[in-house]
């Protein structure tokens, strides 16, 4: 419901982090689980990309769970690198954050992608939506 | 004409999708034991889930995002971690209890052994995830589950005394004999199988599969007020059932055999059938349903694509998981255990995580980012904490009764 537009302050902690990321159909791609930032020569802080990846997550999340974490991200093949889409990229931030379809597939998950190639794509029917 | 079509269509699915194998084992075991002296919570149950499907259906259609979508953003990855690993796990045993339940209906239906059908059970349920349409689905175990209203109609055939049926309803207190705690037991049994987890993933996930808009707010609406009370009348049919039938010769209900015999005395061969068959549907319905639910909840934690909008080698994490629950589940029932006394067991946990379920749905319908003009009036929020008080305690309770009264023993 509430975007950016003509906002003075954002709050990056309620306002971005944890919101999920959509390619332009409105398809989840992944979650902000990290930013990147840099120091500017002004002395001032900037975000400079999204960060979204179990990797990303695990600073954020308690010990007990990192186990689990990387147990089901081994499971997958990973874990992967965290995935980087550049601030420029972003079309929209509502309740979620939309991308252009560019960044969405250069940030689509490695492990979707080999689950889907090994195993899920090869079963028939795999490419029809069922509506 | 087509849009009164669907819509009607609507409330009857409503209707025939609100009972699951958890209704059916909790208002016979309960109906044969009390007879209608717990009605009462089926109907706290009913207010509880209207006014949280009514909720979720809200945040659904404004902001297009399944209200545990929007749980993380809310209470950081660590809580919502800890919830998602409560809710995924209750939703399992549910799961695992509605595919015991099936087998258990046509393990009646052939006199053959339930644990012959729990393999072929699973690989069909696969199946319709992975190729039928959402509201398809959605329709057709609906519209087939209403059939369970046979119990009803097996009441009024066989003509009980209507007063004594009225006089116990408004007891609100165990019979003389039966012990409090136990009561108290069964009370939250039979709430929690009204509010099951699962019912409100799948309602506002399913939401955002069929592409709600702001504009179909009302249609929601009176699918959830009229639908869902009235699917709640099926399940006091089998309490009602039970009681008139089954009270009197004092059986203690421990199989489904037992659960269908009113239909069975009333109509013969042809009410067993039909209570079979509505049995049947509403199993299968509810094993889809807490089996797309497993999924819809880890891939909204991690921002998967997800659901049955996108073909599946888009959402292969999300199938992944889908079809993995259902071989869990299937190995569960496979061991041979029991699974009416599964369906207990997940009834008691599925109190238990109630909170869980139910506090984010009324965070989110509060918070106008998400809902905009449409956050809860005085109304919705002076009822929706009324039934969360009712949740928390039945939440609290839920375990040191088990225990106290030995699962109700």
């Amino acid at each position: 419901m509430s975007t950016w537009q003509g906002r003075e302050i954002v709050d990056l902690l309620t306002d971005i982090i944890d919101r999920e990321i959509v390619d332009p159909e409105g398809v989840p791609l992944g979650r902000v689980d990290d930013l990147e930032l840099r120091s500017r020569d002004d002395g001032r802080t900037e975000v400079v990309a999204l960060l979204t990846g179990t990797v990303a997550l695990e600073p954020r999340l308690p010990r007990w769970a990192l186990t689990l974490i990387r147990a089901s991200a081994r499971l997958t093949g990973g874990p992967d690198d965290p995935r980087r889409i550049p601030i420029e990229a972003i079309t929209k931030v509502d309740t979620v954050v939309s991308i252009t379809a560019a960044a969405a597939a250069a940030a689509a998950s490695p492990s979707e992608e080999r689950l889907k190639r090994k195993i899920i794509g090869r079963i028939p029917g795999a490419d029809h939506a069922s509506e | 004409m087509r849009k009164l079509l669907i819509f009607t269509l609507g409330v009857f699915s409503a209707i025939g999708g609100f009972v699951d194998i958890g209704d059916i084992v909790s208002n016979a075991t309960v109906g044969a034991r009390y007879g209608l002296a717990l009605v009462w919570a089926v109907v706290v149950g009913v207010i509880g889930i209207c006014v949280f499907a009514e909720m979720s259906g809200r945040v659904v259609a404004v902001s297009g995002s399944p209200v545990y979508s929007l749980i993380r953003d809310k209470v950081g990855p660590g809580a919502a971690l800890v919830n998602l690993i409560a809710s995924f796990a209750v939703t399992l045993l549910t799961l695992t209890a509605q595919i015991g339940g099936i087998a258990l209906v046509i393990q009646i239906a052939t006199t053959i052994p339930h644990v012959v059908y729990v393999a072929p059970i699973g690989i069909a349920l696969w199946l319709i995830v992975w190729r039928v349409k959402f509201d398809s689905m959605e329709r057709a175990f609906g519209l087939a589950g209403l059939t369970i209203a046979v119990f009803a109609v097996a009441l009024w055939w066989l003509d009980p005394d209507w007063g004594d049926l009225g006089r116990q309803a408004v007891s609100l207190s165990p019979p003389p004999g039966e012990a409090v705690p136990t009561y108290l037991f069964y009370a939250v049994v039979l709430f929690a199988a009204a509010m099951t987890p699962y019912e409100v993933f799948f309602f506002s996930s399913g939401g955002v599969e069929e592409g709600w808009k702001p504009s179909d707010m009302s249609t929601q609406r009176i699918n959830v007020f009229l639908g869902f009370p009235l699917g709640g009348l099926l399940s006091i049919a089998i309490a009602a059932a039970a009681a008139v039938v089954l009270l009197p010769r004092g059986v203690d209900v421990k199989t489904l055999d037992q659960v269908v015999e009113p239909a069975a005395l009333a109509f013969g061969t042809a009410g067993l059938a039909v209570a079979l068959f509505g049995f049947f549907a509403a199993t299968v319905g509810a094993a889809l349903e807490c089996g797309l639910s497993c999924g819809y909840a880890l891939a909204q934690y991690f921002g998967w694509p997800w659901g049955k909008r996108v073909a599946p080698a888009r959402g292969a994490r999300f199938h992944a998981t889908v079809a993995l629950c259902l071989l869990v589940g299937v190995l569960i029932v496979q061991t041979g255990i029991d699974p009416i006394m599964v369906t207990e067991v997940s009834l008691v946990f599925s109190a238990v995580a109630l909170p869980l379920t139910y506090l984010p749905v009324l965070i989110a319908a509060n918070d106008p980012d998400y809902v905009g003009e449409h956050v809860n009036g005085r109304l919705s929020n002076g009822l929706g904490l009324a039934v969360l008080a009712v949740v928390f305690i039945a939440a609290i309770a839920a375990i040191p009764l088990m225990i106290l009264t030995r699962m109700g023993a």
